[in-house]
């Protein structure tokens, strides 16, 4: 039984996530927010630039960019790993699951409800290799609109960082087995025995036709 | 006036009052916002984060069009879409055409803030500064910016001390 994207994506509007009484999105172990696609965009993209004035050294600029994409780490260690964990994933995931890749392909059909684009497996190899192809990345997006497509570096930041914390997750962290996501485990996963890390194929904020990204294991 | 949180499924794109929205967890959030001040410096990061919240919030109103004649519903719209999107409790009651003191029972950047670092070295509810600003600039017609809006008091700095976080608006400090 293959991956039901559409199921999956009707699945997680059916939560019904918005602010309760008190204005705050409870799930998944995390306190959620819809944020402004533009405002999120705008503080990486403007504060690279004002970082940028200051710093020109390129190694300094790299670490500054490396801040995002942990931002994504961060995002992909807590919100992904706590769908993977919840009783909703479970509920509607799980009975399509029989693979542990078939839980790379359910959490990216979930990504495909979150709002940050269209996420597409081009190429998923078990415990080697993931290549995805991103349509209307928020942060591509606002970058093309402000600042054309002729950056000197990837942009798509979140998209980095979500992507190669899947693989870390699932190859690494077993997610399989609903560990705590707590921060010592993140460190361990993270920044201590992390195995997979993320590339950018092509992005067009570069000037390239679409964003692929490949996330494969540190040799 | 009840505004939902549409979704394009041919871009898996969210979007309220046409400004596209996307799921973050308290994670993200306070990490990335921590991590713009290393970057920039707190002023800077201040000034950006308001500025921006301010922006776009602004778009949403100039796309809503509410044809509403009395600033206490764009208020209450404000308050609503605030609570809708996760971001808290916003209390609009004693603000006015010269500004005034909101308050936020709830705030999503104070709570979570302080449960992630623990005590803030100053206000942390950037966003909804500029959420704040954009709601009063289109219910009274006026033009606070940056300058003139402050947090007075933020959980994030200390729960025990401050119960709520409270934000003050005027022109000169007034």
């Amino acid at each position: 039984m293959a991956i039901d994207e559409d199921a999956v994506i009707e699945g997680v509007q059916q939560l019904g996530l918005e602010g309760g009484e008190n204005g705050l999105i409870l799930e998944f172990g995390v306190a959620l927010t819809y944020g402004f696609a533009d405002y999120y965009a705008a503080l990486e993209y403007e504060a690279e630039r004002l970082f940028q004035k200051e710093a020109s050294d390129e190694f300094v600029l790299q670490a500054a960019r490396e801040l995002f994409i942990e931002a994504g780490h961060i995002c992909g260690f807590n919100t992904l790993g706590g769908i993977m964990k919840s009783e909703a994933w479970d509920a509607v995931v799980m009975p399509m699951i029989e693979s542990r890749e078939d839980w790379i392909r359910g959490i990216i059909a979930v990504i495909n409800a979150l709002g940050w684009g269209r996420y597409e497996i081009l190429e998923l190899i078990p415990e080697e290799k993931l290549v995805v192809e991103v349509k209307n990345s928020y942060e591509c997006r606002y970058y093309l609109e402000h600042y054309g497509s002729n950056a000197d570096s990837a942009k798509c930041y979140l998209s980095l960082g979500v992507l190669s914390s899947i693989m870390n997750l699932i190859y690494e962290g077993n997610i399989l087995e609903k560990p705590e996501l707590t921060e010592t485990f993140y460190h361990q996963l993270f920044k201590e025995n992390k195995k997979f890390i993320a590339r950018s194929l092509s992005c067009r904020a570069k000037g390239d036709n679409v964003c692929t990204i490949e996330v494969s294991k540190i040799q | 006036m009840s505004v939902p949180i549409s979704f394009d499924k041919e871009k898996n794109i969210l979007t309220i009052g046409g400004q596209p929205v996307v799921l973050h967890c308290h994670h993200y959030n306070m990490f990335l916002q921590q991590s713009i001040a290393d970057l920039i410096g707190e002023e800077n990061a201040r000034n950006l984060q308001i500025s921006s919240a301010q922006k776009v919030i602004s778009k949403v109103y100039d796309n809503l069009k509410p044809s509403f004649s009395d600033p206490k519903e764009i208020l209450e719209l404000g308050a609503e879409i605030f609570k809708k999107l996760g971001y808290g409790i916003i209390d609009f009651s004693k603000v006015g055409k010269s500004g005034g003191q909101i308050m936020l029972p709830m705030s999503h950047y104070a709570f979570n803030w302080f449960e992630k670092f623990g005590p803030a070295k100053s206000g942390v509810c950037l966003f909804a500064m500029g959420f704040i600003l954009a709601t009063i600039n289109r219910a009274f017609g006026t033009d606070f910016s940056v300058t003139d809006i402050r947090e007075v008091e933020c959980r994030a700095m200390n729960p025990e001390e401050h119960e709520h976080c409270v934000i003050e608006v005027g022109k000169n400090g007034n």
